[in-house]
């Protein structure tokens, strides 16, 4: 196996160009795909973290009964031992409290259909940053009887800060709930349909307006890494199974936010089998030339009495080496780029930054660090290139050994 | 003794529609010890019969013994087998590997065949000293002239002791001073070691040095001669 080792690592040398040309193309390869990837995923996590966090945040702890019949009479009680005991749940950061209901909202001359939320403002806060968004007033400023709107549904009712908003709506077991309070603040909510709806107030206000004390909607709770929160979901379940509850994900919760998510990754993946069939072919010319050139030397080794699979090791350890090393320095060089770009997002034209202001992004392109990006495209490339191998190695075993010494 | 035995070989090219007999019914012995050649036109057959002898391709009929042992009937992974151990190879264009020095070349086969490092290397060191490269054994294939590969390619070829040694046209690609040496060395092989050699040639030089020529016409021995 010494000789045959020595054989391929010499090989390698014996036509520098071509060997740097092959790893070139798998560096390039890497790189690409990389690159590709973490924006495409970059931009998937900064939409999903958008919208998740402005609505159903990333799993959610409910009455059983409460995903199927959305309402106030499901709504939660958790007794102080079990919040506490869910709130140090392995993997969990913090958990943050919700309860929302319909109402209709009416201003001095208008009344919309508003969708209120009792919060804990830091809470909220910390999870979502709910206070930067706000663009006129206050975030309630310890009053009694304080709202927060959506900029959309405050210009429909023709409120602003300091005038009077009515509730009106329906409270726990049919309670009527109704409530007269001082707009403190307006904000320009992240999720457009949100912020022509939206009424914020404190969570004991709206637990007193819909007569729903120590209830709320859901527990949101936030995992110290989002990309585990399906470990997560499965220990929270553990834990609270035998209380009545069901815990969802964001997936369960948001399916058309799965199905956008989806649609987008299809056309990279199109896009990325169109760049992998681009790679491929680059390798497998080289590798074609490689074999074409070397067939005479081929039948040679094969005449004087080197078996046909061993002289298949030596292609094989070649082409090993050369990917492993391309993929090496493809990982290591596209690792600062994509380093830098997470750091340092690509800055959006003015009119698509708008568009996406709209919607709550920032008008960046963001990367994505995520670790399994690497090693998934390392992998994947180097899989392409170990598959190319496979034509000199079909044609060691099918080489007709005096037509090939012939040559 | 023979080393090699021919019975009734013959190789035949599309027998279903115009058969084209490259070897027609061919028996020969070749005896230890023998310095022969295998000489003919183009097409006569007699690089077919050194293949047949070779193990490098199969007759159609007939059979192939080397040292009583019949090749024609062994497997592909057999053949590679015997060929490595028991069949030594001198190219018309020395087909040495590029990439290793005339001492790793020479040792190849040797390699190959599992021999320890010790004995390799005292039988390469005295081999190449042989063919009179003992200075060059570090020098890559492309840094020796014609003659000086072509004289690794026979030490290569009797590393591993081989039973014979088939020589396809081995001076055809050297000047003629070069394969002057390298039939000189041959011959003093052939005399003093009793290396047996099969030459295809056209080279009468090489035909003249021979002590047994072989003529063959349309694939059967035309002529026999012992010097």
């Amino acid at each position: 196996m010494k000789v045959l080792s020595a054989l391929a690592w010499r090989n390698l040398w014996r036509s520098k160009r071509r060997t740097w040309i092959t790893i070139g193309s798998v560096v390039f390869a890497v790189m690409l795909s990389l690159l590709l990837e973490s924006m495409d995923r970059g931009s998937q996590e900064a939409m999903v973290r958008n919208v998740v966090q402005y609505s159903s945040g990333y799993l959610q702890v409910q009455d059983s009964l409460y995903f199927d019949e959305p309402g106030m009479d499901h709504s939660l009680y958790l007794e102080p031992e079990l919040e506490q005991v869910l709130g140090s749940a392995p993997g969990v950061a913090y958990t943050v409290p919700r309860l929302e209901a319909y109402a209709l909202a009416a201003g001095e001359s208008r009344t919309r259909v508003a969708y209120t939320q009792g919060i804990d403002v830091e809470a909220e806060h910390r999870f979502n940053g709910i206070k930067d968004r706000l663009r006129e007033g206050e975030f309630f400023s310890g009053r009694d009887a304080e709202v927060v709107l959506g900029s959309g549904l405050a210009q429909t009712l023709q409120v602003g800060i300091g005038d009077t908003l009515v509730l009106l709506g329906q409270g726990y077991q049919g309670m009527t709930a109704a409530g007269k309070f001082h707009v403190s603040g307006i904000l320009h909510h992240p999720v457009p349909d949100l912020n022509e709806v939206v009424v914020y107030l404190p969570l004991e206000q709206a637990q007193y307006l819909y007569s729903a004390y120590e209830l709320m909607s859901y527990l949101m709770v936030v995992p110290e890494y989002t990309t585990r929160h399906n470990q997560v979901a499965r220990e929270l379940s553990t834990l609270s199974s035998d209380a009545g509850l069901s815990v969802y994900t964001w997936e369960e919760l948001q399916p058309e936010l799965v199905r956008t998510v989806a649609f987008d990754r299809a056309g990279t993946l199109v896009f990325l089998l169109i760049l992998y069939a681009v790679i491929a072919f680059g390798i497998f010319g080289t590798v074609l030339t490689m074999t074409l050139e070397r067939e005479k030397e081929f039948g040679v080794l094969i005449s004087i009495g080197l078996h046909r699979w061993k002289l298949g090791a030596v292609i094989f350890m070649e082409t090993i080496l050369i990917n492993f090393t391309g993929v090496l320095i493809g990982l290591a060089l596209a690792l600062p780029i994509i380093l830098y770009f997470y750091h340092n997002p690509i800055p959006l034209g003015e009119e698509f930054g708008n568009l996406m202001a709209e919607y709550g992004m920032e008008a960046m392109l963001p990367f994505s660090m995520d670790p399994q990006l690497f090693w998934q495209q390392g992998i994947i490339i180097f899989c392409i290139s170990m598959v190319v191998v496979l034509y000199p190695l079909l044609r060691v075993l099918k080489l007709n050994v005096l037509d090939a010494a012939r040559k | 003794m023979s080393v090699i035995r021919t019975v009734n070989l013959s190789k035949i090219y599309n027998p279903d529609t115009v058969p084209v007999y490259a070897l027609n019914k061919v028996n020969i012995h070749f005896e230890e010890g023998e310095f022969t050649c295998v000489i003919g036109p183009s097409g006569s057959g007699k690089t077919t019969l050194l293949n047949m002898i070779g193990g490098l391709d199969k007759p159609s009929e007939g059979q192939v013994y080397i040292a009583d042992q019949r090749i024609d009937q062994l497997s592909e992974n057999q053949l590679i087998d015997f060929r490595l151990h028991h069949i030594g190879f001198v190219f018309q264009h020395f087909n040495l590997v590029p990439v290793l020095s005339a001492y790793e070349n020479a040792a190849f086969i040797m390699q190959l065949q599992g021999r320890s490092k010790g004995e390799t290397d005292t039988r390469v060191r005295e081999l190449l000293s042989e063919v009179g490269l003992g200075e060059r054994m570090d020098a890559r294939p492309t840094q020796l002239s014609g003659g000086q590969q072509q004289r690794v390619a026979v030490a290569r070829a009797l590393a591993s002791r081989p039973k014979f040694i088939l020589a396809d046209e081995p001076t055809a690609s050297l000047d003629s001073q070069s394969a002057f040496n390298l039939l000189d060395m041959m011959a003093r092989l052939n005399e003093e070691e009793g290396v047996t050699f099969i030459f295809s040639t056209h080279d009468q030089r090489v035909i003249d040095r021979a002590k047994r020529v072989v003529r063959m016409v349309d694939g059967r021995i035309d002529s026999d001669v012992r010097k």
